[in-house]
């Protein structure tokens, strides 16, 4: 699904952002991309998802060279993944309904289509009762809920997720991570980025830890003792 | 088609989401295009209001006491042969006398002791077109002057002059503030909506997040900026009819202010669609130089 080689990025030639990352998530696999603020996690999930472009090596995604492919055939890669954000990002002038629908309405798909489409994937996260509601009055929990819907709700290949429970308290964290595990059981491959050890508890799962922008080691947790599997090329298998 | 329906049905949404910054745009727009209609009127009032003027240009010919009614015949004949004359009209002694009287009813008595009628007779002749400029009525009246039995010749020397020069300063000043307006207008047109999407980029990077390519973006905002520029248009000049309507209230019922032979006139229709065009061009090209920014692919 994502494989990256030597890819470095730099926004300043002192300080670089991240520096020679490896890596190799397989189809369908749940992982953390863990480390503390300014470890570069959210510059990796830029590059996953085309925001930024590596100062040096390969991003493959979905099959789709990074390096290659024309810049405005973003859009259609966007198409197959879902977004979450720390913030939510969502329209806050429009309604539940609205919001979800985006991801669907730029693709160009049918109202009626949409409308099922929508309700089916508001029900899976618990908001159906919330539908006409703006995103302003709902609460935390409620709100990110309406980002995964909306991340959801084209079936995408990928979830990216950048510290998605950064805003929630422990109760609302541990709903939102079972509706993660959930969406990757139906066989979407997510990842998350995240500085919260606890979240590393939803096992099992493989971890990738950053730390000044390197790969500092790859494990996988949920087993006892935290085992370290990988290597420091940092490749998950 | 389908999609036309969808972006026009966006574009109409997105002015209701966002009525506040929306009714803040359309606000500066209408100033801005206000003062550009503003000036538009002024001017062609002046410009129109200077031709006339210059259609009152006329030649006196003052003829000598001594010509029979023939001889005054035969000048009148010879001045109608020149292409520059377009009316010719005489004014007998008595009828110079009369007029005077009317004029000037103070001096009545002092007239009525002359034992002969001081007055000449004379030619008035309007000029045609063509030949109202300074130069020309200059040497018309010198051809004129040879004329036997003609005494002097009038044209308003100095003021046809000034007339001209004051012509030519005005259309070059007003070419320059012209300029100078409508490239504010579209300035602050353009900035304005730049601001509009500054405020709604969060909106922009969401649609590009869930895979919006650029042109499902730009169109919307392309469409509103039309409609923003088109209703600024609408206001601009519905407050610049009911201020015309007022003004020209207020003008006919002043005394101070008789313009006899001159009425204000509205902006005529095509200067209407002018006005409107520039509001919705602005408004396209404003949304057009704002987006690129933040369509950059990222």
């Amino acid at each position: 699904m994502i494989q990256m080689l030597h890819v470095y990025k730099n926004y300043s030639p002192k300080y670089p952002a991240l520096s020679d990352i490896s890596l190799n998530i397989e189809k369908g696999e749940f992982v953390f991309i863990f480390g503390p603020s300014g470890a570069g996690k959210t510059t990796l999930l830029k590059l996953i998802f085309g925001a930024e472009h590596p100062s040096k090596g390969q991003i493959i995604v979905n099959g789709m060279n990074f390096g290659r492919f024309k810049k405005s055939t973003l859009p259609l890669l966007r198409r197959k993944m879902g977004f979450v954000f720390q913030d939510f990002k969502l329209l806050n002038h429009r309604t539940v309904f609205d919001n979800v629908g985006l991801a669907l309405e730029v693709v160009g798909i049918k109202k009626t289509e949409i409308k099922r489409r929508v309700l089916k994937v508001l029900k899976h996260v618990g908001l159906s009762s919330r539908i006409n509601t703006v995103p302003l009055v709902l609460s935390g929990g409620e709100q990110q809920r309406v980002a995964i819907a909306r991340a959801i709700v084209n079936e995408p290949a990928l979830l990216l997720a950048d510290e998605p429970t950064g805003n929630l308290d422990a109760e609302l964290t541990k709903e939102i991570m079972k509706l993660f595990k959930i969406i990757n059981a139906w066989g979407t491959t997510i990842v998350i980025a995240t500085h919260d050890k606890n979240l590393l508890n939803f096992n099992p799962t493989k971890v990738v830890a950053l730390e000044h922008g390197k790969i500092k080691g790859v494990f996988v947790t949920g087993r006892k003792g935290a085992e370290e599997t990988a290597t420091r090329n940092g490749s998950i298998n | 088609m389908k999609r036309f329906y969808y972006f026009i049905n966006k574009a109409f949404q997105n002015l209701r989401h966002f009525f506040l910054i929306n009714l803040i745009t359309v606000g500066i727009i209408s100033l801005s295009l206000l003062v550009l209609s503003t000036f538009f009127m002024v001017f062609l009032n002046l410009q129109t209001y200077l031709n006339k003027l210059r259609d009152q240009i006329q030649v006196s010919v003052y003829l000598a006491d001594g010509n029979t009614p023939e001889d005054i015949s035969l000048i009148q004949k010879k001045i109608n042969s020149f292409p520059q004359v377009k009316k010719l009209s005489l004014i007998t002694k008595e009828e110079a006398l009369s007029f005077f009287k009317d004029s000037f009813p103070g001096q009545r008595k002092a007239l009525e002791n002359l034992k002969d009628n001081p007055l000449p007779a004379s030619l008035d002749i309007q000029l045609q077109d063509e030949y109202r400029g300074s130069e020309k009525v200059k040497i018309f009246a010198r051809q004129i002057k040879n004329i036997p039995g003609v005494e002097d010749v009038e044209y308003g020397q100095t003021w046809i002059e000034g007339y001209a020069n004051f012509l030519k300063f005005m259309r070059s000043a007003a070419l320059a503030v012209g300029v100078v307006i409508l490239l504010a207008t579209i300035f602050i047109i353009s900035n304005t909506i730049k601001l509009t999407l500054f405020a709604r980029k969060d909106e922009i990077e969401i649609m590009k997040l869930v895979g919006a390519t650029n042109f499902f973006i730009r169109v919307p905002f392309f469409i509103e900026g039309i409609l923003q520029g088109l209703l600024g248009a609408f206001f601009a000049l519905m407050v610049l009819f009911f201020s015309y309507q007022l003004f020209s209230n207020w003008i006919g019922q002043s005394s101070y202010f008789s313009l006899k032979f001159f009425k204000i006139f509205f902006l005529p229709f095509h200067h209407l669609l002018l006005i409107t065009a520039v509001g919705m061009i602005t408004g396209l090209l404003g949304s057009f130089f704002s987006l690129g920014r933040y369509l950059k692919y990222e």
